[in-house]
């Protein structure tokens, strides 16, 4: 029996928690924030219809902290909570504990997530299922003698990955044995501050894949649909840093064959919610089972541009135990979509974060081009989390069309006081093998060791020139003094006088 | 007002002239230019040159000034060539200690270095996390840790002295 959702807790922030605010808005529900101390002034606590303050800034005092959040929930009557991603999102205790409370989890029920959040019981799972999936070890690692035996069966080059993982934390390739005892340490200690476990796996590393994902949307009445695929293989260090959708790669037949075995993984663990299934497909076209993210994806919106359809919105409606409102025969995919995550790191400097003010902000906009953001003019960001800024897609009839909008879009787009990664997306979507879809997941590596692009016009340099002279014109007295012209030898003293005309 | 701008390590006099009118005469490397500048607010101008048009923001952050045309970041330096205080300033600092700083607030997680030990440029000195990234600094020079200034586990703000190296 269907049940309407009158108020959301969003246990989340930034652009993620506000996207999910908007959903909620669209459908005449309650939304309510929760932040930390450094999310005071946030845009997701400014959106909301509620917001409660959870504790201090790090994530493990506020945003981790699943039981003052189902405290917030019952206090304030919200009948479910939206996890967003990251945080709480892939974790079973936390939405069993929901399940306990009556409050109701945005996402598969606390079982499902533990047969397919982990990444080592979802491999058990592939394989119930039959389905192909990466070889290497299905059972956490005990220790490095025993990383050692399962790297050896494998065969090297391996990775080391978190079951407990995602965006690329705990996650090392390792080439041959003498590296393997570091890397496992240094994956586990990751693993382990990133999402309170350590547990790690073996994977053999497949040399040049594609990562390939499918969207699969399933409701508590046996329904169960894909929704396409996303191409997310320029990635840097594990991150995925652009995303597209369909993938250029994909036919019809592959589409069906990689979307069918996503459903039957979903259907095999008695999924509910949305879903990502994560596949690598080697050079021949073959897809191997990764992983499946047991929650709304970052790169959701180029799937909803591509299909016309509101994930959140669906996922809510799920939650109310709502049947599917379409079938897979109407799921259409239509157009092109990419999507650029906007992070607060500098690509100039070895991409180190850039946490700071944000003395400026000119956004894109005009046909084709959608935002989904986490920042304003004069908020800084904090040093706290993830430094994602906001995700720009472009939308399209074609990928070159799309790839062109996108590059439009960039050019009107500025982030002023501090860092961020506005360039690196210009520079991949002029390169040829980018715009050729020539790409795999160690294309983004190959193309940064590569020198950049040809320097400024002189022209450029002019302009610049002279602007830079306004500018300091500009921060000068309106009528400026001549005092100094006439010979005054002391610095002092004409330091002095511009101070006094300054006030 | 003449100034001296150096772009790209290029060092060119400028001068620039509000008229009456509210627009700007321009000469450029003792060259007259053509350009219409038209200040749209105090951060972004609009310049056509030779009929092209460029859109131009003020990009600095704090005393890093840079100008954005073209989607490109471009670093300025601005001097007054009556002042001497700029060339002061580049005189200063030749001594043979080196601190090294945190370039973002974050945290120490661990020191590769005590007090008293003997490094090599470029070798690991200390790591950083910022944003659940960790970041080794290396030292600029060969010479002598004299002072390490932080503890594991403090919390630094950018421009912190973490140690020191003579």
């Amino acid at each position: 029996m269907s049940q309407k959702i009158k108020k959301i807790l969003i246990a989340n922030r930034g652009e993620i928690a506000l996207r999910v605010i908007r959903a909620c808005r669209e459908l005449g529900i309650a939304s309510v924030a929760v932040y930390s101390d450094a999310d005071r002034a946030s845009l997701h606590v400014a959106h909301a219809d509620e917001a409660y303050r959870l504790g201090p800034a790090p994530a493990r005092e506020s945003y981790l902290r699943g039981d003052l959040i189902l405290d917030v929930a019952r206090q304030c009557g919200a009948e479910a909570i939206h996890p967003g991603y990251g945080f709480l999102s892939e974790n079973a205790d936390f939405a069993a504990a929901c399940e306990a409370a009556g409050v109701r989890f945005i996402g598969p029920a606390a079982s499902a997530m533990r047969m397919l959040g982990s990444k080592t019981r979802a491999r058990q799972t592939a394989d119930a299922a039959g389905l192909p999936r990466v070889p290497g070890s299905v059972q956490a690692l005990a220790s490095v003698e025993e990383a050692r035996a399962v790297a050896k069966r494998t065969g090297y080059p391996i990775m080391l990955k978190a079951a407990a993982g995602g965006g690329g934390k705990g996650m090392r390739a390792v080439r041959a044995e003498a590296e393997l005892a570091e890397a496992f340490t240094t994956a586990r200690s990751e693993a382990e501050r990133a999402f309170g476990n350590g547990d790690v796996y073996i994977e053999k590393l497949i040399e040049n894949p594609r990562h390939i994902e499918v969207q699969v949307l399933a409701d508590h009445h046996g329904h169960c649909v894909y929704l396409g695929e996303r191409e997310c293989s320029v990635q840097r260090r594990h991150q995925k840093v652009i995303e597209e959708a369909p993938s250029a790669v994909v036919d019809a037949d592959l589409r069906r064959r990689m979307g069918e075995t996503a459903v039957t993984l979903a259907q095999t663990a008695g999924y509910t919610n949305a879903g990502t299934v994560e596949f690598l497909v080697d050079q021949e076209r073959n897809f191997y089972f990764l992983e499946m993210n047991t929650r709304l994806q970052v790169e959701h919106p180029v799937t909803e541009l591509v299909t016309g359809l509101d994930l959140v919105h669906l996922q809510i409606r799920i939650a109310e135990d709502q049947p599917l409102p379409f079938t897979q025969a109407e799921v259409h995919l239509r157009g092109h979509a990419i999507e650029c995550r906007i992070y607060a790191e500098d690509p100039d400097n070895n991409f180190f974060p850039s946490p700071g003010t944000i003395t400026r902000l000119v956004q894109a906009s005009g046909p084709g081009i959608r935002e989904d953001c986490g920042i304003y003019e004069g908020w800084t960001v904090p040093l706290d989390y993830d430094p994602i800024l906001s995700k720009l897609v472009a939308y399209a009839p074609t990928r070159e069309a799309a790839i062109d909008r996108m590059l439009r879009a960039l050019g009107e787009y500025h982030v002023g006081g501090i860092a961020c990664n506005l360039g690196l997306f210009r520079r991949i979507l002029q390169d040829k093998d980018f715009r050729s879809a020539n790409i795999h997941t160690g294309y983004l590596e190959r193309l940064l060791a590569e020198p950049a692009a040809a320097p400024q016009q002189a022209v450029v340099a002019e302009v610049a020139a002279i602007a830079a002279g306004v500018f300091e014109l500009g921060q000068q007295p309106a009528s400026s003094a001549p005092a100094a012209e006439n010979g005054s030898s002391s610095n002092w003293k004409s330091a002095a006088r511009q101070e006094m005309l300054r006030r | 007002m003449k100034r001296i701008v150096e772009i790209e390590g290029v060092k060119r006099p400028l001068s620039l002239r509000r008229l009456d009118s509210g627009e700007f005469s321009v000469e450029l490397d003792g060259q007259p230019y053509a350009a219409d500048v038209c200040q749209l607010d105090p951060r972004t101008l609009s310049i056509l040159l030779d009929g092209r048009s460029y859109r131009v923001l003020l990009d600095s952050r704090g005393d890093d000034k840079a100008v954005s045309v073209e989607a490109g970041r471009i670093p300025f330096r601005i001097e007054d060539p009556r002042s001497l205080q700029s060339r002061r300033k580049a005189d200063a600092g030749g001594s043979g200690a080196r601190p090294v700083m945190a370039s973002m607030p974050g945290r120490i997680i661990r020191l590769l270095v005590q007090q008293g030990d003997a490094v090599e440029a470029h070798q690991g000195l200390i790591v950083v996390e910022a944003m659940k990234m960790q970041n080794e600094l290396k030292a600029p020079k060969a010479g002598t840790v004299v002072r390490v200034a932080v503890e594991v586990g403090a919390t630094v703000q950018a421009g912190a002295v973490l140690l020191v190296i003579e």
